[in-house]
């Protein structure tokens, strides 16, 4: 077993190695130098030739590529991500920041999946009929409908029309809690609605399979009340996939918070790397990959440990 | 094996977990229904103070002292910083932190600083400090743009409260170049590329950034016009994406923003707000001259002769613009005159002789650089490019991201390119910097042009405005005939703000950029 742990784990280190390469290089490859685009926002004439060798030199990028590769990998090793080059902030810094936020987020549409999705599905395989025909035209609409397009349509609804919630932007948790849930809602909701039709999908196809089951009928034979019978012998045995889904699903909500915080202005982690990658500002950039990279591979490995423990024939493999 | 057989012993654990996830979910729907209400954050501020909560279109870069940052920055430069000269709510330059301004002849201006100027740190900003900031941002060393503007300077005497400044020549824009929201005073302390450019003597004062979310600027009482000022807060949110933007308005988010998109225009203006905007920017076509047909002025005629520049604004800009002709020359100086506005029109045959006469009959292909960031440049671009094709010359177009875009302008590796820029002063000596060859992503790469060089500055020393009139008509006639760049269009630029602002206008023309200057006479109800 431990030789197993160490095995994964080395895996996700080479990984992460092959990560940081893979980012480093492919920033060098897109077109745009740093220093030029830093002294190019203005309208007042073409940046001098001294001032951009000058601030290349401020900014470590006139040294040998191998050189800026080998300090951003020790840096990467002794927690030094460096410093935005557009804000000057060091990168973990901000990144301290924003992820925070960014797994609040995530974690908010989470739950509200599971709550809708379990909800939805479980209702549909129970009540079948004009409801199960309801709930699967409406995550199939749920699955298919763009994130952008449903948060602005939640944006309109929500916030102009009725001004029940604010339109985007973001609310320090620990100054004001019920502010903070508040501008969370709307994109908690518009991230969630693929996901909590996923789920929705996935429970009623469990309930319908667990229904048939012989225990199923040996509880009903038993004179267990009908409720009872579904809520301790159908819905608890139907979840074990969509637990399944859930953990699988936290990677594709990630990746769907670029829209989102985009849509609705929220200071998360995305929105850092989307800003940071058009202003080619590296540090900024790398920092993030890195830090979203170990989150997945140490996702992983904990998934594959997990399985190695609950099913010996995973060790072996 | 099925997991439920000992029905009893789960069942109370199970029940358990049953009640806290029904507890959850009604706590949950609870939430969800219980924040109705709180979703405006606008009026919030402790009795009776003033907070004006306002959108601004980028999160700002750090603020350099003396550098040209763009308009994100210079709209908080505006609230912290005052110069030598500043603009009033008009646009007219008039003396800033100087109570007066005597210029005896035209090469010598004498400062006199109003009594008793301290910045927001409560140093007190003396004419050392002035002789201090101005040697620096005239010094072309330390990478400020302003040093082409007061490169006439040869010297900064003080005395007392007095600043006086000798020139070379005479210069009508220099009094300009004093007012701009990066020519501010500052303390000795701001005058290096490191230190944040956040101490000023302006009306207000920061208070406090949050990275990525926003800051604040609070009303300074240091400031030499403080009895005037109304706000006692503005709360600067970040809003880089014009939609999330105009959504915060509309929903009550904040009181204010800036660079509304020309898109929102009318649905803004339907909800109820104010759209003050201002025909201000220009968009046009610039030429890469250094080799193929586009070196030839009668090739880049042909281009401004077949512009269809009412298609252009309807495009791009949803009609909030106005067709350009030619050059713009603001309204209030004394070079202006509405022929050099009217240079080229919209003549699709002409363009086709003029190609003709170039030696290009059947027309040729070129590629044309925008960039896909930008709506509005981006659809300034496909306009172009169906009006080449309609004179023979096949455009394809290159439309990366605006890094990129930029880059590849540094770098001229276009034919075509399609800008939009303003001047940095209202003087319209702003056109130097697209006929000195300057290498910048914006201007012409490669175009240079000794006589109309010669002729701007010549308007810049001249002595009286008949004669700096007759300079530009040449210029003008000049500029139909070599083309530096075709213009397509001026666009609308727009602030927007809900009933309970009141006071605050933007400022005409070029100057809509630095129109936060007004919010020192803004109030919110």
């Amino acid at each position: 077993m431990l030789l197993f742990i160490a095995k994964r784990v080395a895996m996700g280190v080479g990984l992460v190695l092959l990560v940081l390469t893979l980012i480093f290089s492919a920033l060098q490859l897109v077109p745009g130098d740093p220093a030029v685009l830093l002294l190019s926002t203005g309208d007042g004439g073409a940046p001098s030739p001294e001032a951009v060798e000058k601030l290349r030199e401020q900014l470590g990028l006139n040294q040998p590529l191998l050189t800026q590769y080998l300090s951003f990998l020790s840096g990467v090793f002794t927690g030094d991500l460096g410093d935005s080059f557009r804000t000057s902030q060091p990168v973990l810094e901000a990144i301290g920041d924003r992820l925070p936020r960014t797994l609040m987020l995530v974690a908010y549409a989470t739950i509200l999946s599971i709550v809708i999705g379990v909800t939805m599905g479980a209702i549909a395989a129970r009540r079948g009929g004009w409801v199960d025909t309801l709930v699967t035209a409406l995550s199939s609409i749920g699955v298919a409908l763009p994130v952008f397009v449903f948060g602005a349509v939640l944006i309109l609804l929500f916030s102009i029309t009725l001004k029940w919630f604010p339109a985007g932007g973001y609310v320090d948790p620990s100054k004001d809690l019920l502010g903070s849930l508040a501008s969370l809602t709307l994109p908690a909701i518009a991230l969630a609605v693929g996901f909590a039709s996923q789920i929705a999908r996935m429970t009623r196809s469990a309930v319908l399979e667990v229904q048939t089951q012989d225990w199923v009928r040996t509880a009903k034979s038993v004179g267990l009340a009908p409720f009872t019978v579904f809520r301790r012998h159908v819905l608890r045995n139907s979840l074990t996939p969509v637990v399944t889904v859930v953990g699988i699903g936290f990677g594709t909500l990630l990746g769907s918070t670029v829209l989102v915080e985009r849509v609705f202005n929220y200071p998360g982690l995305s929105s850092l790397l989307v800003d940071g990658v058009t202003t080619r500002d590296y540090p900024v950039v790398q920092g993030v990959v890195i830090v979203i990279a170990l989150l997945f591979i140490a996702i992983n490995i904990i998934v594959d440990i997990t399985y190695g423990i609950l099913d010996p024939r995973v060790r072996r493999a | 094996m099925p997991i439920s057989q000992h029905v009893s012993r789960h069942e109370s654990r199970a029940t358990r977990r049953w009640i806290g996830a029904v507890a959850f979910s009604a706590a949950s729907i609870l939430v969800l229904a219980g924040c109705g209400g709180s979703g405006s954050s606008a009026d919030s501020g402790d009795g009776g103070s003033e907070t004006l909560v306002f959108g601004l279109s980028a999160e700002p870069a750090t603020p350099i002292t003396g550098m040209q940052q763009g308009g994100a920055v210079n709209q908080l430069l505006t609230m912290v910083h005052r110069g030598l000269m500043t603009y009033d709510e008009s646009g007219a330059v008039v003396p800033g932190v100087a109570e007066s301004v005597d210029t005896t002849d035209p090469t010598s201006y004498v400062f006199t600083l109003r009594p008793d100027l301290t910045f927001h740190d409560d140093s007190a900003l003396t004419a050392e400090n002035v002789k201090n900031s101005l040697d620096y941002y005239r010094d072309p060393e330390n990478g400020s743009q302003l040093a082409a503007g007061l490169k006439d300077i040869t010297d900064i005497a003080i005395d007392g409260d007095t600043v006086t400044i000798t020139l070379a020549q005479p210069n009508t824009a220099f009094l300009q170049y004093l007012a701009l929201p990066f020519a501010a005073i500052v303390p000795d302390a701001s005058l290096n590329a490191d230190t944040p450019n956040w101490v000023g003597a302006g009306p207000f004062e920061m208070t406090d950034l949050e990275q990525g979310i926003g800051l604040t600027v609070e009303k300074s009482d240091n400031y030499y016009d403080a009895e005037d000022v109304a706000l006692d807060t503005i709360e600067v949110k970040f809003y880089p994406d014009g939609e999330a933007r105009t959504n915060a308005l509309l929903s009550g988010d904040v009181d204010m923003i800036e660079y509304v998109p020309w898109e929102n225009f009318q649905r803004v203006t339907d909800a109820g707000l104010t759209v003050d905007a201002q025909q201000g920017p220009f968009q046009y076509v610039q030429f890469n001259v250094t080799e193929g047909p586009f070196a030839e002025p009668k090739v880049r005629q042909a281009v401004a002769y077949a512009l269809n520049r009412d298609n252009a604004v309807l495009a791009a800009f949803q009609s909030n613009g106005a067709p350009l002709n030619g050059i713009v020359i603001p309204e209030d100086d004394p070079a202006y005159d509405p022929a050099a506005a009217d240079l080229w029109s919209y003549d699709p045959e002409k363009a086709k002789d003029l190609l003709a006469e170039a030696g290009y009959p059947d027309g040729f292909s070129a590629t044309l650089l925008s960039t896909s960031q930008y709506t509005f440049l981006q659809d300034n671009a496909l306009s172009v490019q169906e009006d080449l094709r309609a004179i023979g010359i096949d455009v394809t177009l290159d439309a990366p991201d605006w890094s990129t875009r930029v880059s590849k302008g540094n770098a001229g590796e276009y034919d075509l390119a399609v800008s939009g820029d303003a001047g940095v002063v209202t003087d319209p000596s702003y056109l130097l910097n697209w006929v000195v060859d300057s290498r910048n992503f914006n201007v012409g790469w490669g175009y240079s042009n000794d006589t109309l060089r010669g002729l701007i500055e010549e308007g810049l020393r001249a002595s009286d405005d008949d004669t700096k009139h007759e300079i530009y008509q040449q210029v003008a006639d000049l500029w139909a005939e070599e083309v530096p760049f075709a213009s397509i269009n001026t666009r609308e630029q727009a602030y927007a703000y809900n009933d309970k602002v009141s006071g605050f206008e933007t400022l005409p023309g070029f100057l809509v950029f630095y129109s936060s200057l007004n919010l020192a006479h803004a109030s919110v109800k």
